[in-house]
C-alpha cells in the first residue's frame, strides 16, 4: 500500500533529479529502502506524502553525490556556469522544460529543479549541496536565463497563439 | 535603448526591480515580454512535478524485488509475495495496515455505509472542527448479522478554528484520513470487479483533474483548487489499481 500509493511520485522525483534513466533505476530502490528505514522517524507533523518527498529528494541527492556526477555538479557550480557545453550553445529546440533542463550543467540543473520545481529555499539548497545561498541564487538565475533561451521558440509560439485567440475579431 | 540583462529579469521574483528598471520596463516592450515570459516559465516549472505523475514511463521499482530486500534487512515482516497482479501490492504489510484490518466491513450494506460516511466526511471536510474530538462512526450491517466500527476522527461539531495554522493542520489530518479511508475502500470494495463502473469513475476523475489543473494555471496558490486536484489524483491512482485488479492475472493497466 505504501509503495503503491507513493511510487509514482517517488519515481517522478528520482527521474527528474537523476536525469539519467539508468541511474534513476539504481537510485529508486535505495530511496525506498531509506523510506522504510526512516518510517519510525516520521512524527506526523508533516503530511506523509511531503515527508516521503523529502526523503526521496535527500536520498537521491546523496546517491548523486556518491557518484562522480556529483563532483561534476560541484565543479560546475564553482565554474559558475549554467550550460553543459560552454563553447557554443546548443540551438536544439526543447519541447518541454524537462528537455531543456537536461541541457543545463548538473549543478545549475539541480539548483533549478530544487528551487523552481521542488520548492526548496536557497538556504535548504545551500545546505544540501554544500554551496552558499548566494551561489544557489546565482545558479538559478543563470539556469532560468538559459532555459528561457532554449524554450523561447516554443514559448513565443504559444504566446502568439494565445494572443491571436484572445484578440481575434468575432 | 539598452535592454535589461536576461539574468536580471530572471531574478525579478527574488529582487524587486529598481525605479530605473521599472521605468525601462514601462517603456520597453521587449523587456516587458521577457519579464512575462519568465513569469510563465516559473509557473510552468511549478507544475512540472504534477505533470510527471502522469508519465506513462514504467515504475522504477517493483514491489516483488523491493519487498525481498526489505525483508532481508528486517524492515518488513511476512511471507514473500506470490501473486503477480498489480494490485497484489495493496495487501503487503505496511505501517498503517492495522487500522483497516480492524474496520473491515463484511457485506455490501456496510460498504455502502462506509462510502456514505466518506462522502459526508469529504463534503463537510472544509468546515470540520480541529479534530480534537474524534468520533467513531459505526456502520451496522442490515440484518444485524455483523457490526463494524470505524473511527473517522471527524469532530463534526463545527465551531470554527482559532487560527489559519490550526485549520491547515486539521486539513492535513483530514487528507491523511481520506487517504486511509480510500485505500481501505480500494482494498475492500466488492464492486472492484465491475470494470465498467471503474472506467466510468476514472473518466470522471480525469475530467475533474483536467478542470482543476486548468483553473490552477490562473490561480496556482489557491489551496482549495490544489486540494481538489490532489484528492482527485489520489482517487485516480486508487481506481487505476482497482481496475488493474479486475484484469486477468498477470495483466496490469497503468493508464486508461
Amino acid at each position: 500500500m505504501l509503495w503503491n500509493q507513493h511510487s509514482a511520485h517517488v519515481d517522478a522525483v528520482v527521474r527528474r533529479l537523476a536525469g539519467d534513466p539508468d541511474l534513476a533505476e539504481d537510485i529508486a530502490q535505495e530511496v525506498w529502502i531509506q523510506i522504510f528505514r526512516a518510517l519510525p522517524s516520521w512524527r506526523g507533523d508533516a503530511k506523509f506524502s511531503t515527508w516521503v518527498h523529502r526523503v526521496a529528494v535527500n536520498r537521491t541527492l546523496n546517491a548523486l553525490r556518491s557518484t562522480r556526477r556529483q563532483s561534476t555538479v560541484e565543479t560546475a557550480i564553482e565554474e559558475d556556469s549554467a550550460f553543459v557545453e560552454q563553447d557554443g550553445e546548443r540551438t536544439m529546440l526543447a519541447a518541454t522544460i524537462d528537455d531543456a533542463a537536461r541541457q543545463l550543467s548538473p549543478g545549475a540543473r539541480t539548483v533549478f529543479l530544487l528551487h523552481d520545481v521542488e520548492g526548496y529555499t536557497h538556504e535548504e539548497i545551500a545546505t544540501e549541496l554544500g554551496i552558499t545561498p548566494g551561489g544557489s541564487k546565482s545558479q538559478l538565475f543563470k539556469a532560468r536565463a538559459k532555459l528561457r533561451r532554449l524554450l523561447a521558440p516554443l514559448m513565443d509560439m504559444t504566446e502568439a497563439g494565445l494572443t491571436e485567440r484572445s484578440y481575434a475579431a468575432p | 535603448m539598452q535592454h535589461l540583462e536576461t539574468e536580471r529579469i530572471a531574478a525579478f521574483d527574488h529582487e524587486e526591480p529598481s525605479s530605473e528598471e521599472l521605468a525601462h520596463l514601462a517603456a520597453c516592450t521587449v523587456c516587458r515580454t521577457e519579464r512575462n515570459a519568465f513569469s510563465a516559465l516559473n509557473q510552468r516549472s511549478m507544475h512540472m512535478g504534477d505533470a510527471a505523475l502522469y508519465s506513462p514511463a514504467p515504475r522504477l521499482t517493483n514491489w516483488e524485488s523491493l519487498s525481498t530486500r526489505l525483508r532481508a534487512e528486517g524492515l518488513i515482516a511476512g511471507e514473500a509475495p506470490t501473486a503477480v497482479v498489480h494490485t497484489s501490492n495493496v495487501s503487503q504489510p505496511i505501517a498503517m495496515e492495522s487500522w483497516w484490518q480492524r474496520a473491515k466491513p463484511r457485506n455490501n450494506s456496510e460498504f455502502v455505509r462506509v462510502i456514505a460516511a466518506v462522502l459526508v466526511f469529504t463534503v463537510t471536510g472544509a468546515g470540520i472542527n480541529q479534530m480534537r474530538k474524534d468520533r467513531a462512526a459505526s456502520a451496522t450491517a442490515v440484518g444485524g448479522t455483523s457490526t463494524a466500527s470505524i473511527d473517522l476522527g471527524l469532530g463534526l461539531g463545527n465551531t470554527g478554528f482559532a487560527s489559519l495554522d490550526e485549520a491547515t493542520k486539521a486539513l492535513a489530518q483530514t487528507e491523511r484520513q481520506i487517504d486511509r479511508i480510500t485505500t481501505w475502500i480500494t482494498s475492500n470494495d466488492p464492486s472492484a470487479t465491475k470494470s465498467a463502473l471503474l472506467r466510468k469513475r476514472l473518466a470522471a476523475l480525469d475530467r475533474m483533474i483536467a478542470a482543476a489543473y486548468a483553473e490552477s494555471q490562473t490561480a496556482p496558490q489557491d489551496p482549495v483548487l490544489d486540494h481538489y486536484f490532489h484528492s482527485a489524483k489520489a482517487a485516480r491512482e486508487l481506481t487505476l489499481k482497482q481496475l488493474g485488479g479486475a484484469l486477468p492475472v498477470g495483466r496490469s493497466l497503468e493508464r486508461f
